[in-house]
């Protein structure tokens, strides 16, 4: 069955509470910046999208990792290449 | 004790006709593949035959693969000067013009034992200003692996996993030449997507890695059973790190030193300060008068490539821009850069790292920095802040500081920032681009 985007993000969120100290505590939504931006530290950033990868079992292309700002482009990237 | 080899073809010799594994790196179909150090004695010295001696230094690209590894360790046979460049290729902020000869031989040369081998060249971290090329010979190269051997064992048995840059000195060291001068297998890390994991594939029993990176491995419940010893550098480990890594059975060393003494000099073995240091049987410690570490270490650098090193290498002795103080029992304590303290026009001295711990304890925000301007102390805050922290309460909380200390120890102003505060890989804060915000 397809996974929804509601789905995804409550997934993406859990795993960004897990793995980045810096926001273990913070309410997300789809604008919320979580990279270098916010303080988070590159290998955490990295973490987060390996995380990602495996949790949905979907291979984000890493060329594209530099240019992932927020929640939603995280959940967007899930969404693009589940479908692939 | 461990062995003292002096040049690089002397280390090698003892590699022939030995079967174990040098080196571990991807098999695309499965379970890592290997070479012995016997077929990498045997392949090195091939390609150091056919390889040309030069007469500058040659940019060398990032070390990832065995034909990278081949690559260079020919070329310093061949009495090539390597300068080390990241995986972009870049060079980072150095100006080569003109680039020194440091070598007098003909170019043309091929290799040939007794042939002057060729000096490493790796880049400083630029922390508190712009990088520098730092000239390391291989007898300094190899004088730090002794040392970190003489603290930190490694043995035949164990694989070492290269995740660090082997363009930095630190890398270079510690998770690479080390290993193969006491026997050991490196694994060499493949790309960052599979940076985690890595130590699920190669199995190693050391890692050697900033205390940053290892801290997410932990978190991310990354690291492998088998893993035995992890030799951290570059930056301070935060004590919940140490302490994660005993926990989980695993032996774990910070070690203090700098590009300049090709990597670690002294380690922190078990006091109870995580900035102690026991010093490295070939470095010779002492505080100078205004209370910065100077050292005299047979891994010491032979100058910058291109630029003066003369206020910091002395008849032999380099000047850290560390300030610190050895204890009776001769330990090393570390307590802060030169540069990390601001002289105030009546003398006193800030020494910032404890006045910016006091502040983050106070404002329960770990992105700041402060800097002086104008014999003005100002604040940097990175940004965006987070939930439950506004430009109110920074001030608030930054007035309620001021009230503790003297008036010209105080806050002058606040300088908020877009984005979190410029910092190196290692996490410390680039303080010379600060300037650019006010």
């Amino acid at each position: 069955m397809a996974l929804t985007r509601d789905e995804v993000k409550s997934r993406t969120i859990k795993l960004i509470h897990d793995y980045v100290p810096q926001l273990e505590n913070a309410q997300l939504d789809d604008d919320s910046v979580v990279n270098k931006d916010m303080g988070v530290d590159s290998m955490n950033f990295i973490l987060v999208i390996c995380k990602l990868e495996g949790e949905f079992n979907v291979k984000i292309p890493q060329e594209e990792w530099d240019t992932y700002r927020t929640l939603g482009d995280l959940i967007d990237a899930v969404m693009k290449y589940s479908k692939d | 004790m461990a062995e003292t080899y002096d040049t690089l073809w002397n280390l090698m010799k003892t590699w022939k006709r030995v079967d174990r594994p040098a080196l571990s790196f991807e098999n695309p179909d499965g379970a890592p593949l290997t070479l012995s150090y016997n077929d990498l004695y045997e392949k090195v010295c091939a390609a150091a035959g056919a390889t040309r001696h030069t007469a500058t230094p040659l940019p060398f690209p990032c070390i990832k693969t065995p034909e990278n590894i081949i690559d260079l360790l020919a070329n310093l046979l061949a009495g090539n000067d390597l300068l080390m460049l990241d995986e972009k290729g870049d060079n980072p902020g150095v100006i080569l013009d003109p680039v020194p000869d440091l070598t007098p031989a003909a170019p043309g040369t091929t290799f040939a034992e007794g042939v002057p081998e060729g000096h490493t060249l790796f880049f400083t971290s630029g922390t508190t200003s712009k990088s520098k090329a730092v000239i390391l010979s291989t007898r300094a190269l190899l004088a730090a692996c002794k040392n970190g051997q003489t603290l930190a064992p490694c043995h035949e048995g164990d694989t070492i996993l290269a995740i660090l840059p082997l363009s930095h000195v630190f890398g270079f060291i510690c998770s690479f030449l080390w290993g193969l001068t006491y026997g050991a297998c490196i694994a060499l890390g493949r790309s960052i997507r599979e940076i985690f994991l890595d130590p699920g594939y190669f199995k190693p029993t050391i890692i050697s890695a900033v205390p940053a990176m290892i801290d997410v491995f932990i978190r991310g419940k990354c690291l492998n059973p088998e893993l035995r010893l992890v030799i951290l550098g570059a930056a301070p480990a935060k004590p919940a790190i140490m302490q994660a890594l005993t926990d989980m059975g695993v032996e774990a060393h910070l070690g203090y030193g700098l590009t300049e003494t090709a990597s670690g000099i002294a380690l922190h073995t078990d006091d109870p300060d995580p900035l102690a240091f026991t010093p490295c049987p070939g470095a010779s410690f002492t505080i100078e008068e205004d209370g910065e570490i100077s050292v005299v270490t047979d891994s010491c650098m032979d100058g910058y490539l291109g630029a003066d090193s003369s206020d910091v290498l002395k008849n032999g002795r380099l000047y850290t821009g560390d300030f610190g103080f050895l204890d009776e029992q001769g330990r090393l304590h570390v307590t802060g850069r030169k540069k990390d303290v601001i002289v105030l026009p009546n003398g006193t001295k800030i020494f910032l790292p404890e006045y910016e711990s006091e502040l983050m304890a106070v404002l329960q925000y770990e992105d700041i920095a402060v800097k002086e301007a104008d014999s003005h102390i100002i604040l940097f805050v990175g940004g965006p802040l987070p939930d439950g922290l506004s430009t109110e309460s920074v001030s608030a909380a930054v007035d309620s500081f001021n009230l503790r200390k003297p008036r010209d120890q105080q806050i002058g102003n606040i300088v908020y920032l877009d984005n979190a505060l410029p910092r190196t890989a290692t996490g410390k804060v680039m303080r010379y681009m600060l300037h650019a915000a006010l």
